[in-house]
Protein backbone atom coordinates (compact mmCIF):
# COMPACT_ATOMS: atom_id res chain seq x y z
CA UNK A 1 0.00 0.00 0.00
CA UNK A 2 1.10 3.53 -0.63
CA UNK A 3 2.29 5.81 2.17
CA UNK A 4 -0.74 8.03 1.73
CA UNK A 5 -3.06 5.08 2.36
CA UNK A 6 -1.20 4.20 5.57
CA UNK A 7 -1.43 7.81 6.66
CA UNK A 8 -5.14 7.85 5.92
CA UNK A 9 -5.71 4.69 7.94
CA UNK A 10 -3.72 6.09 10.86
CA UNK A 11 -5.70 9.31 10.70
CA UNK A 12 -9.03 7.48 10.76
CA UNK A 13 -7.87 5.31 13.67
CA UNK A 14 -6.83 8.44 15.53
CA UNK A 15 -10.21 10.07 15.14
CA UNK A 16 -12.14 6.91 15.97
CA UNK A 17 -9.80 6.04 18.82
CA UNK A 18 -10.30 9.41 20.44
CA UNK A 19 -14.05 8.98 20.38
CA UNK A 20 -14.02 5.37 21.50
CA UNK A 21 -11.52 5.92 24.30
CA UNK A 22 -12.93 9.30 25.39
CA UNK A 23 -12.97 9.46 29.12
CA UNK A 24 -16.41 8.70 30.51
CA UNK A 25 -15.22 7.57 33.89
CA UNK A 26 -16.52 9.54 36.86
CA UNK A 27 -14.68 12.83 37.19
CA UNK A 28 -12.42 12.41 40.25
CA UNK A 29 -12.93 14.73 43.20
CA UNK A 30 -9.67 15.44 44.91
CA UNK A 31 -10.87 17.83 47.57
CA UNK A 32 -12.36 16.54 50.80
CA UNK A 33 -14.07 19.90 51.19
CA UNK A 34 -16.38 19.59 48.19
CA UNK A 35 -19.90 18.32 48.92
CA UNK A 36 -20.75 15.66 46.33
CA UNK A 37 -24.50 15.99 46.19
CA UNK A 38 -26.46 12.80 45.58
CA UNK A 39 -30.03 13.87 46.37
CA UNK A 40 -32.16 16.99 46.24
CA UNK A 41 -32.62 16.81 50.02
CA UNK A 42 -28.85 16.83 50.49
CA UNK A 43 -28.61 19.86 48.22
CA UNK A 44 -31.24 21.73 50.21
CA UNK A 45 -29.40 20.90 53.44
CA UNK A 46 -26.08 22.22 52.16
CA UNK A 47 -27.46 25.52 50.90
CA UNK A 48 -29.43 25.96 54.11
CA UNK A 49 -26.48 25.39 56.41
CA UNK A 50 -23.89 27.52 54.66
CA UNK A 51 -24.20 31.24 54.00
CA UNK A 52 -22.50 31.08 50.63
CA UNK A 53 -22.37 27.98 48.44
CA UNK A 54 -20.61 27.75 45.07
CA UNK A 55 -22.34 25.00 43.06
CA UNK A 56 -20.83 23.20 40.06
CA UNK A 57 -23.46 21.52 37.84
CA UNK A 58 -21.56 18.95 35.77
CA UNK A 59 -21.68 15.60 33.98
CA UNK A 60 -19.00 12.91 33.72
CA UNK A 61 -19.20 12.82 29.94
CA UNK A 62 -18.59 16.53 29.51
CA UNK A 63 -14.92 17.33 28.74
CA UNK A 64 -15.02 20.98 29.87
CA UNK A 65 -16.38 19.79 33.25
CA UNK A 66 -13.45 17.40 33.55
CA UNK A 67 -11.06 20.20 32.69
CA UNK A 68 -12.30 22.60 35.34
CA UNK A 69 -12.74 20.01 38.11
CA UNK A 70 -9.19 20.44 39.49
CA UNK A 71 -9.65 24.22 39.57
CA UNK A 72 -12.86 23.83 41.55
CA UNK A 73 -11.24 21.35 43.95
CA UNK A 74 -8.31 23.65 44.51
CA UNK A 75 -10.60 26.61 45.24
CA UNK A 76 -12.48 24.48 47.77
CA UNK A 77 -9.27 23.36 49.45
CA UNK A 78 -8.02 26.92 49.73
CA UNK A 79 -11.17 28.80 50.64
CA UNK A 80 -13.90 26.59 52.13
CA UNK A 81 -15.01 27.75 55.61
CA UNK A 82 -17.53 25.61 57.45
CA UNK A 83 -20.87 27.37 57.68
CA UNK A 84 -19.70 30.39 55.73
CA UNK A 85 -18.44 29.32 52.31
CA UNK A 86 -19.04 25.86 50.91
CA UNK A 87 -18.44 24.21 47.57
CA UNK A 88 -20.81 21.61 46.12
CA UNK A 89 -20.92 19.55 42.93
CA UNK A 90 -24.16 18.33 41.41
CA UNK A 91 -23.92 15.53 38.83
CA UNK A 92 -26.85 16.37 36.56
CA UNK A 93 -27.24 12.76 35.39
CA UNK A 94 -27.64 11.47 38.94
CA UNK A 95 -29.49 14.38 40.54
CA UNK A 96 -31.43 15.68 37.59
CA UNK A 97 -34.29 17.44 39.35
CA UNK A 98 -32.00 19.98 41.02
CA UNK A 99 -30.47 21.22 37.76
CA UNK A 100 -33.91 21.71 36.26
CA UNK A 101 -35.01 23.79 39.25
CA UNK A 102 -32.45 26.48 38.46
CA UNK A 103 -32.73 26.51 34.70
CA UNK A 104 -29.34 24.93 34.09
CA UNK A 105 -29.05 24.33 30.35
CA UNK A 106 -25.34 23.90 29.78
CA UNK A 107 -22.46 22.38 31.70
CA UNK A 108 -20.52 23.25 33.60
CA UNK A 109 -22.69 25.95 35.11
CA UNK A 110 -21.63 27.62 38.34
CA UNK A 111 -24.31 29.15 40.54
CA UNK A 112 -23.69 31.14 43.68
CA UNK A 113 -26.10 30.60 46.56
CA UNK A 114 -26.52 33.00 49.41
CA UNK A 115 -28.82 32.03 52.27
CA UNK A 116 -30.41 29.30 50.19
CA UNK A 117 -31.12 31.03 46.87
CA UNK A 118 -29.04 31.81 43.79
CA UNK A 119 -27.82 35.37 44.22
CA UNK A 120 -25.71 37.61 42.06
CA UNK A 121 -22.18 38.32 43.28
CA UNK A 122 -20.67 41.77 42.93
CA UNK A 123 -17.23 41.30 41.40
CA UNK A 124 -15.02 44.34 40.91
CA UNK A 125 -13.81 44.83 37.40
CA UNK A 126 -15.32 41.76 35.81
CA UNK A 127 -16.11 42.24 32.17
CA UNK A 128 -19.28 40.68 30.81
CA UNK A 129 -18.65 37.95 28.27
CA UNK A 130 -20.39 34.94 26.78
CA UNK A 131 -19.66 32.75 29.76
CA UNK A 132 -20.47 35.31 32.45
CA UNK A 133 -24.05 36.50 32.71
CA UNK A 134 -24.75 39.56 34.81
CA UNK A 135 -27.85 40.60 36.69
CA UNK A 136 -29.53 43.91 35.94
CA UNK A 137 -27.29 45.69 38.45
CA UNK A 138 -24.02 44.26 37.21
CA UNK A 139 -23.56 41.33 39.60
CA UNK A 140 -22.46 37.94 38.32
CA UNK A 141 -25.58 35.81 38.04
CA UNK A 142 -23.93 32.60 36.83
CA UNK A 143 -20.96 31.28 34.92
CA UNK A 144 -21.67 29.03 31.95
CA UNK A 145 -18.71 27.04 30.76
CA UNK A 146 -15.25 26.18 31.96
CA UNK A 147 -14.15 29.78 32.54
CA UNK A 148 -11.37 29.41 35.09
CA UNK A 149 -10.60 33.11 35.43
CA UNK A 150 -14.21 34.10 36.01
CA UNK A 151 -14.71 31.35 38.58
CA UNK A 152 -11.61 32.40 40.51
CA UNK A 153 -12.67 36.05 40.42
CA UNK A 154 -16.12 35.31 41.79
CA UNK A 155 -14.82 33.04 44.57
CA UNK A 156 -12.33 35.71 45.58
CA UNK A 157 -15.14 38.25 45.73
CA UNK A 158 -16.99 35.96 48.14
CA UNK A 159 -14.12 35.82 50.63
CA UNK B 1 -55.96 9.53 10.69
CA UNK B 2 -57.42 12.16 13.03
CA UNK B 3 -54.55 14.61 13.31
CA UNK B 4 -55.18 18.18 14.30
CA UNK B 5 -56.98 20.89 12.37
CA UNK B 6 -57.39 24.62 12.48
CA UNK B 7 -59.62 25.63 15.37
CA UNK B 8 -58.58 22.82 17.72
CA UNK B 9 -56.93 23.59 21.01
CA UNK B 10 -53.39 22.38 21.30
CA UNK B 11 -53.45 19.30 23.55
CA UNK B 12 -52.33 19.46 27.16
CA UNK B 13 -49.36 17.60 28.56
CA UNK B 14 -47.24 17.60 25.41
CA UNK B 15 -43.55 17.45 26.25
CA UNK B 16 -40.46 17.27 24.08
CA UNK B 17 -36.80 16.87 25.00
CA UNK B 18 -33.98 18.89 23.55
CA UNK B 19 -30.41 19.94 24.13
CA UNK B 20 -30.22 23.70 24.58
CA UNK B 21 -27.96 25.32 21.99
CA UNK B 22 -24.72 26.63 23.46
CA UNK B 23 -23.77 28.85 20.54
CA UNK B 24 -20.42 30.49 20.94
CA UNK B 25 -19.75 28.58 24.14
CA UNK B 26 -19.53 25.32 22.17
CA UNK B 27 -15.91 24.72 23.08
CA UNK B 28 -16.30 25.27 26.80
CA UNK B 29 -19.74 23.90 27.55
CA UNK B 30 -21.82 20.82 26.94
CA UNK B 31 -25.51 21.25 26.23
CA UNK B 32 -27.81 19.68 28.75
CA UNK B 33 -30.92 17.75 27.69
CA UNK B 34 -33.95 19.49 29.08
CA UNK B 35 -37.68 18.88 28.94
CA UNK B 36 -39.73 21.37 27.01
CA UNK B 37 -43.29 21.62 28.23
CA UNK B 38 -44.79 22.40 24.86
CA UNK B 39 -48.36 22.78 26.04
CA UNK B 40 -47.30 25.38 28.61
CA UNK B 41 -44.91 27.23 26.34
CA UNK B 42 -47.38 27.47 23.50
CA UNK B 43 -50.01 29.15 25.64
CA UNK B 44 -48.37 32.54 25.25
CA UNK B 45 -46.53 32.26 21.96
CA UNK B 46 -47.10 31.82 18.26
CA UNK B 47 -45.19 28.70 17.27
CA UNK B 48 -44.65 26.60 14.16
CA UNK B 49 -44.03 22.90 14.86
CA UNK B 50 -42.52 21.06 11.94
CA UNK B 51 -42.28 17.29 12.13
CA UNK B 52 -39.89 15.46 9.87
CA UNK B 53 -39.56 11.70 9.38
CA UNK B 54 -35.88 11.87 10.22
CA UNK B 55 -32.99 14.20 10.91
CA UNK B 56 -30.40 14.21 8.14
CA UNK B 57 -32.72 12.36 5.72
CA UNK B 58 -32.52 13.74 2.18
CA UNK B 59 -35.79 15.67 1.74
CA UNK B 60 -35.74 16.92 5.32
CA UNK B 61 -32.18 18.11 4.95
CA UNK B 62 -32.21 19.49 1.47
CA UNK B 63 -35.58 21.17 1.42
CA UNK B 64 -37.33 21.27 4.73
CA UNK B 65 -34.84 22.86 7.10
CA UNK B 66 -33.44 25.09 4.41
CA UNK B 67 -36.90 26.46 3.61
CA UNK B 68 -37.31 27.54 7.23
CA UNK B 69 -33.80 28.92 7.54
CA UNK B 70 -34.42 31.04 4.47
CA UNK B 71 -37.78 32.30 5.70
CA UNK B 72 -37.07 33.02 9.36
CA UNK B 73 -37.40 36.78 8.93
CA UNK B 74 -40.64 36.40 7.00
CA UNK B 75 -42.03 34.17 9.71
CA UNK B 76 -41.01 36.64 12.43
CA UNK B 77 -42.69 39.41 10.46
CA UNK B 78 -45.92 37.44 10.70
CA UNK B 79 -45.58 37.18 14.46
CA UNK B 80 -44.03 33.72 14.81
CA UNK B 81 -42.08 33.56 18.08
CA UNK B 82 -40.52 30.15 17.65
CA UNK B 83 -39.96 27.42 15.10
CA UNK B 84 -39.61 23.93 16.54
CA UNK B 85 -38.49 20.95 14.49
CA UNK B 86 -39.37 17.54 15.91
CA UNK B 87 -38.63 14.00 14.84
CA UNK B 88 -38.51 10.52 16.31
CA UNK B 89 -34.71 10.85 16.68
CA UNK B 90 -33.36 11.40 20.18
CA UNK B 91 -32.40 14.84 21.44
CA UNK B 92 -28.66 14.36 20.86
CA UNK B 93 -29.23 13.56 17.19
CA UNK B 94 -31.56 16.54 16.88
CA UNK B 95 -29.01 18.83 18.51
CA UNK B 96 -26.32 17.59 16.11
CA UNK B 97 -28.67 18.18 13.19
CA UNK B 98 -29.22 21.73 14.33
CA UNK B 99 -25.48 22.31 14.55
CA UNK B 100 -24.94 20.68 11.16
CA UNK B 101 -27.33 23.24 9.73
CA UNK B 102 -25.40 26.06 11.33
CA UNK B 103 -28.12 26.95 13.83
CA UNK B 104 -26.21 28.16 16.86
CA UNK B 105 -28.97 29.97 18.66
CA UNK B 106 -32.60 29.38 19.48
CA UNK B 107 -34.01 30.72 16.21
CA UNK B 108 -35.00 27.16 15.35
CA UNK B 109 -35.11 24.62 18.15
CA UNK B 110 -34.52 20.98 17.32
CA UNK B 111 -36.36 18.65 19.64
CA UNK B 112 -37.11 15.02 20.07
CA UNK B 113 -40.72 13.83 20.13
CA UNK B 114 -39.58 11.36 22.76
CA UNK B 115 -41.05 7.93 22.05
CA UNK B 116 -43.23 9.54 19.38
CA UNK B 117 -45.57 10.45 22.24
CA UNK B 118 -47.05 13.56 20.69
CA UNK B 119 -47.18 12.35 17.10
CA UNK B 120 -48.83 9.11 18.18
CA UNK B 121 -51.37 11.02 20.25
CA UNK B 122 -52.56 12.80 17.14
CA UNK B 123 -52.18 9.79 14.91
CA UNK B 124 -49.63 11.31 12.54
CA UNK B 125 -47.00 8.59 12.50
CA UNK B 126 -45.85 5.99 10.00
CA UNK B 127 -44.11 3.05 11.60
CA UNK B 128 -41.33 4.33 13.82
CA UNK B 129 -41.27 7.81 12.32
CA UNK B 130 -43.48 10.85 12.36
CA UNK B 131 -45.28 11.91 9.19
CA UNK B 132 -44.07 15.11 7.58
CA UNK B 133 -46.34 17.81 8.97
CA UNK B 134 -46.54 21.36 10.18
CA UNK B 135 -48.75 22.80 12.92
CA UNK B 136 -49.10 26.47 13.74
CA UNK B 137 -50.20 27.15 17.31
CA UNK B 138 -51.19 30.66 18.27
CA UNK B 139 -51.51 31.11 22.04
CA UNK B 140 -52.86 27.60 22.55
CA UNK B 141 -55.08 27.44 19.49
CA UNK B 142 -54.22 25.49 16.36
CA UNK B 143 -54.28 27.86 13.42
CA UNK B 144 -52.99 25.49 10.73
CA UNK B 145 -52.20 21.80 10.69
CA UNK B 146 -51.50 19.66 7.66
CA UNK B 147 -49.45 16.70 6.51
CA UNK B 148 -47.50 16.13 3.35
CA UNK B 149 -48.71 12.81 2.00
CA UNK B 150 -46.76 13.02 -1.24
CA UNK B 151 -43.27 11.62 -0.66
CA UNK B 152 -40.45 14.15 -0.92
CA UNK B 153 -42.86 17.06 -1.05
CA UNK B 154 -42.96 19.89 1.46
CA UNK B 155 -45.92 21.54 -0.22
CA UNK B 156 -48.02 21.55 2.96
CA UNK B 157 -45.36 21.73 5.66
CA UNK B 158 -42.62 23.86 4.17
CA UNK B 159 -42.07 27.45 5.21
CA UNK B 160 -43.77 28.91 2.15
CA UNK B 161 -46.91 26.88 2.76
CA UNK B 162 -47.06 27.94 6.38
CA UNK B 163 -46.41 31.59 5.54
CA UNK B 164 -49.30 31.60 3.12
CA UNK B 165 -51.61 30.58 5.96
CA UNK B 166 -50.44 33.15 8.50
Amino acid sequence: METSTYLLILFVLFIVGRAVFADRSPIPETSGKVFKITTAAEFDAVVASNTHVVVDFYADWCPPCRAIAPVFSELADSHAQAGRLAFAKVNVDHVNNVAGRYGVSAMPTFLFFEKGSPTGVAVQGIRPRQSVSLTGDGRVDRIRGADKAALQAVVEALL
Amino acid sequence: MPGLKAGDSFPEGVKFTYVAPTGQLDLTTCGLPIKYDASEEFKNKKVVIVAVPGAFTPTCQEQHVTSYLANLDNLKAKGVDQVVFIASNDHFVMAAWGKANGVKDDSILFMSDTGLAFSKSIGWTKGDRTLRYAIVVDHGKVVYADTDDVPKSIGKSGAEAVLSKL
